[in-house]
């Protein structure tokens, strides 16, 4: 059966999530103050190939500097946002990880200009253009190329429906001219036939601006989507637009943002506007912070906590994850940190067969049915229910009344399965 | 119940998902306050009182005597008790709202073992369970449309019907106007199901084409309206699909015509739910996309605790109906209990197995008898020389060893009873595919008929490690059972045994629970009781790492855990427990943690 038919509405029906975005979204992006350690994990996603560093302890390195070097194409080069000195090469427990994580620690001596980078020709065939962003640490295009067909379209993904975060929305909004600029870079970069912005925002003033800049332009083009959640997803993305994973590629707006900085300013990707949010927190704000800053020195720059955090999740409420201390670093990929307050301790009731699982589903699937299946430990039932059609987004346990967390067993079970 | 975790996004949740049943206890008020105006506050506060205690004592009582979760705080037991007073006339007995709302609570939720188990709206169940207890209890006087006052009769006009009603049957269903308020704040509250209600009138529609009925009476009676908004849109006697639920509210209608016209207004209306329930799996079935039939398989159900009470008398009552013929060992659910029980009947293992005591030769004792996991635990005990009164038992089939058995005075030995002048059993170990034989019957009865001389016999066990029933069945009788294992250890520091240093593993995890363990390499009880323990952990949550650590002084085994729940390196509980209360408190401790908000804490 083809995806048209099972989902035959253009949009699938989303939750309205309470964005909360108040505190943040009309504060101007603040630079960091210079940070006082910067840690920089070799591995910074789950599941890419560690880093290889090119440093050792004692030896003095300069912002812009490349620190370590990637062994294959999951991972980017990592550059030191700082000029000091390298202290250590020790193993740290990140989030992402389950093993401790190899970083280099570095102490800022003190706050110098960029290294200056030789700058080649202005005008680049895509080839050099993509080995470029690549050394730059900004995307590695030949990993997102890899089984494409021509005609690609080229989607940039700006939809923010996490609640709390904000970084997205607010580079949309002050770096309008960069995105517009990266964009039309991307598309010499990737060779692409049409390029997408996708937004999922409400505010006119940020859309008129794009607007504005894209309408001379006949290959970009401007898409809103209503504020639901999930529909942030890549999967549900190209399902809305009518593409398909071969002829699409998905990119995110601060990827947009730093590729134009690294061609136009060769300024490899080492800042990143994360947002510091919450009800915890006394002052929240999105901050350009440095890749490696520690998120203790970030919640100093908001002021601190208002009321002790019961809760630091790193990226967003929906799909964000837990972490138990404030030494996590930033890395390329964080959206930013949410501070919930305490929550006091619930138990999932008897499932009351209200259907809210099923008719919020964005995939079509039976969460209800599926847990059903986990608890009386039937595998088979799994496939049969399209369990691997899952793209975890969590609205089933969100909507659920009986506050079954559906998503939880899903993602045990297939576990499980994975490790037999 | 399980409780959620919190390491699983999403971390917030829809909360306002939960709060229809509150909405429709308040939307439910100015359709009360309606029939109070109309029949008398006083007649109707009492039954509406009588039949919420009715639910809500019901709800308590049968959810703690079938150990189900509480329907409280959610106001489902709430809402039944006021649609039940709200269905029933105001002239009923008052042992009648009671009664009926108990039912609806029981027949609802607790008999079939859960909120979502049943098709059939609780309410009614109920009503119709008391109709055919008490009949005539309940009678929903048709009135006249007229009123007869001082021999006048006077008609009353169209709004007259829509803000009072024509007052017929019960408490609820006086005012249209009443019932449209309830409706609009449900669906100001967004909490409204519309599918089924508006294709329920929909469907009952049709009624006013016949001439005999009057169609006012039937639209101001309310009743339609009614159980359209209220009794029937109730979260899981619903199809799943919103189609599938403008069908079944449309099936439901069609329906309650015919029973309307020859049952009257309000039993005609009661009757047509459940045979429209009746109809939802179908539809279930009809509207969810094909391939998935498998969906209506029954859900594997597991009845609390009341079964497992009735086989258990059971078998109390065979055990003691065979108690004329010989002594059993109480009855068990494991297999090797039941091995022993037929043996102790009388037939004895296939092989003859003799038991031959050892004097000489013990460094052999071992190797000889070739038993896999002996050597852990006894080969400390072989320097003892049987000068000490230390003795030493072989089980041998043929020629192969098949058990041993090793019994010391109890000054000497490791269990606390000291000064009683009984004797020990230390050791008594039976090849693992011989277990369940009998040979460890063999063993420990001719170990207490070789001590008959002696004061008495101990043996040091773990419950979990021995099949149950095998000790009582020799007339053991459980002495202690926490203290045991201090004094265990004690002995053992005092017998200077050597401890094999294990590898550990890295403690770099911060924030996580860690359930860290001292293994003593030389005794294979403790070793076996560990790795239950880990078996539990890995089982209950992800956040628990185990880590093994080990120490080498003898000093530090006076306070020694055979586990312990540490985080970020302090001890926050410790001791030897069955596996089942092992994940019980492991689960309290987790539970513990996040209410105070330490788990998420810097380290």
């Amino acid at each position: 059966m083809s995806a048209k038919k099972l989902h035959s509405r253009v949009y699938p029906q989303g939750v309205w999530v309470p964005l909360r975005q108040e505190a943040t979204i009309d504060r101007l992006i603040r630079p960091s103050t210079p940070p006082k350690k910067i840690v920089l994990p070799l591995q910074e996603k789950t599941g890419s190939f560690p880093l290889r560093p090119l440093v050792r302890p004692g030896i003095s390195v300069k912002r812009g500097q490349q620190v370590a070097v990637p062994l294959d194409k999951s991972s980017l080069p990592l550059f030191s946002p700082v000029w000091g000195e390298v202290v250590a090469l020790e193993k740290a427990v990140v989030p992402w990880s389950a093993e401790p994580v190899e970083t280099i620690v570095i102490l800022p001596r003190k706050d110098e200009p960029l290294l200056p980078i030789s700058v080649p020709k202005e005008d680049f065939p895509p080839q050099e253009l993509r080995a470029l962003l690549f050394r730059m640490g900004v995307v590695c295009a030949d990993l997102l190329l890899e089984g494409k067909s021509s005609p690609l379209t080229l989607v940039i993904n700006g939809c923010e429906l996490e609640p709390y975060i904000t970084s997205t929305q607010r580079l949309l909004e002050e770096k309008t001219r960069e995105i517009v600029g990266g964009v039309e870079l991307l598309i010499r970069a990737f060779e692409a036939a049409l390029a997408i912005i996708v937004v999922s925002t409400e505010r006119r003033e940020a859309l008129e601006d794009i607007q504005d800049l894209i309408f001379v332009k006949k290959n970009v083009v401007l898409n809103v989507f209503p504020p639901r959640y999930p529909l942030d997803h890549e999967v549900l993305i190209r399902r809305i637009l009518r593409l398909s994973e071969e002829d699409s590629v998905i990119l995110d707006l601060p990827t947009v943002v730093a590729s134009y900085e690294a061609v136009f300013l060769r300024q490899p990707f080492m800042e990143k506007v994360v947002t510091i949010s919450g009800p915890s927190v006394r002052n929240p704000q999105n901050i350009r912070a440095r890749v490696g800053t520690v998120l203790e020195e970030l919640v100093n720059q908001c002021d601190g906590f208002a009321e002790d955090p019961g809760m630091i999740i790193m990226g967003g409420p929906m799909r964000g994850q837990i972490i138990n201390s404030q030494e996590v670093p930033v890395t390329r990929f964080t959206p930013g940190f949410v501070f919930l307050p305490k929550r006091a301790p619930f138990e999932e009731s008897d499932c009351i067969y209200c259907g809210a699982c099923i008719n919020y589903c964005p995939m079509g699937l039976y969460p209800v049915f599926l847990t059903e299946a986990i608890k009386s430990r039937n595998w088979g039932a799994l496939e049969h229910l399209r369990a691997d059609d899952c793209i975890f987004c969590g609205t089933c346990s969100y909507v659920c009344p009986a506050l079954i967390p559906h998503q939880k067993y899903l993602k045990r079970a297939l576990r499980r399965r994975k490790e037999e | 119940m399980r409780r959620r975790s919190h390491a699983y996004p999403p971390h917030i949740f829809g909360r306002h998902y939960l709060r229809n049943n509150w909405d429709l206890n308040i939307s439910l008020i100015p359709v009360f306050l309606a029939g109070a105006l109309f029949y008398g506050l006083g007649p109707s506060l009492l039954i509406f009182l009588i039949a919420l205690l009715g639910a809500v004592f019901a709800e308590i009582i049968f959810s703690f005597a079938l150990s189900q979760s509480f329907s409280l705080e959610d106001g489902w037991a709430v809402s039944q008790g006021i649609l039940v007073a709200l269905l029933l006339p105001p002239s009923c007995p008052l042992y009648l709202p009671a009664l009926a709302a108990a039912l609806a609570v029981f027949l609802g939720k607790s008999l079939p073992g859960g909120l979502g188990r049943s098709v059939f709206s609780p309410v009614v169940l109920a009503l119709v369970a008391t109709m055919i207890l008490f009949p005539g209890a309940i009678t929903y006087r048709w009135p006249p449309l007229e009123e007869v006052s001082q021999g006048v009769v006077r008609s009353r006009s169209w709004l007259d019907h829509f803000v009072m009603g024509s007052g017929s049957g019960a408490l609820g269903q006086t005012s249209l106007l009443a019932i449209l308020l309830g409706v609009s704040f449900l669906a100001l509250r967004g909490s409204l199901n519309w599918h089924v209600p508006l294709m329920y009138i929909l469907g009952s529609l049709p009624l006013l084409l016949f001439p005999q009925v009057d169609p006012r009476a039937q639209i101001f009676a309310c009743d339609v309206f009614f159980f359209a908004f209220f009794v029937i849109p109730q979260e899981g006697k619903m199809p799943l699909v919103p189609k599938a639920r403008m069908l079944y509210g449309f099936i439901a209608g069609i329906l309650s015509v015919p029973l309307r016209f020859f049952l009257g207004p309000v039993s005609g209306i009661i009757l047509s739910q459940p045979f429209a329930s009746a109809a939802i799996p179908l539809l279930n079935f009809l509207f969810l996309p094909p391939g998935r039939n498998y969906l209506f398989k029954p859900a594997r159900f597991r009845y609390p605790q009341i079964f497992p009470k009735f086989l258990k008398l059971f078998r109390a009552m065979l055990t003691w109906l065979r108690k004329g013929k010989k002594a059993e060992p109480k009855g068990s659910e494991e297999n090797i209990s039941q091995q022993v029980s037929e043996e102790a009947e009388g037939s004895p293992p296939a092989n003859i197995v003799k038991i031959r005591e050892i004097r000489e030769g013990l460094s052999e004792f071992c190797t000889c008898c070739s038993l896999e996991k002996l050597d852990e635990n006894c080969q400390s005990f072989l320097n003892k020389s049987p000068a000490n009164g230390w003795r030493f038992f072989q089980a041998v089939e043929g020629e192969e060893v098949q058990g041993v058995l090793i019994l010391a005075p109890v000054e000497q030995s490791l269990a606390p009873l000291e000064g009683t002048g009984v004797e020990h059993v230390v050791c008594l170990r039976v090849r693992e595919e011989k277990r369940g034989s009998g040979i460890g019957r063999l063993l420990l009865e001719h170990a207490l008929e070789v001590s008959k001389d002696k004061a008495g016999i101990s043996v040091l066990a773990h419950r979990d490690l021995i099949p149950s029933g095998f000790l009582e069945h020799f007339g053991f009788q459980e002495v202690v059972r926490k203290a045991t294992w201090k004094a265990f250890f004690k002995n053992f520091r005092e017998a200077k045994v050597e401890w094999a240093p294990l590898k550990p593993k890295s403690r770099s995890h911060t924030g996580k629970l860690f359930l860290e363990a001292v293994l003593p390499a030389h005794c294979s009880l403790l070793w076996e009781n560990y790795r239950s323990a880990l078996q539990v952990a890995s089982q209950i949550e992800e956040e628990i790492e185990v880590a093994e650590r080990v120490i080498n002084n003898p000093e530090d085994f006076s306070e020694f855990p055979i586990w312990g729940i540490y985080l970020n390196g302090k001890l926050l509980g410790s001791g030897i427990v069955a596996p089942e209360k092992l994940k019980a408190k492991i689960i309290q401790k987790v539970a513990g943690f996040r209410q105070k908000g330490e788990a998420g804490g810097a380290t």
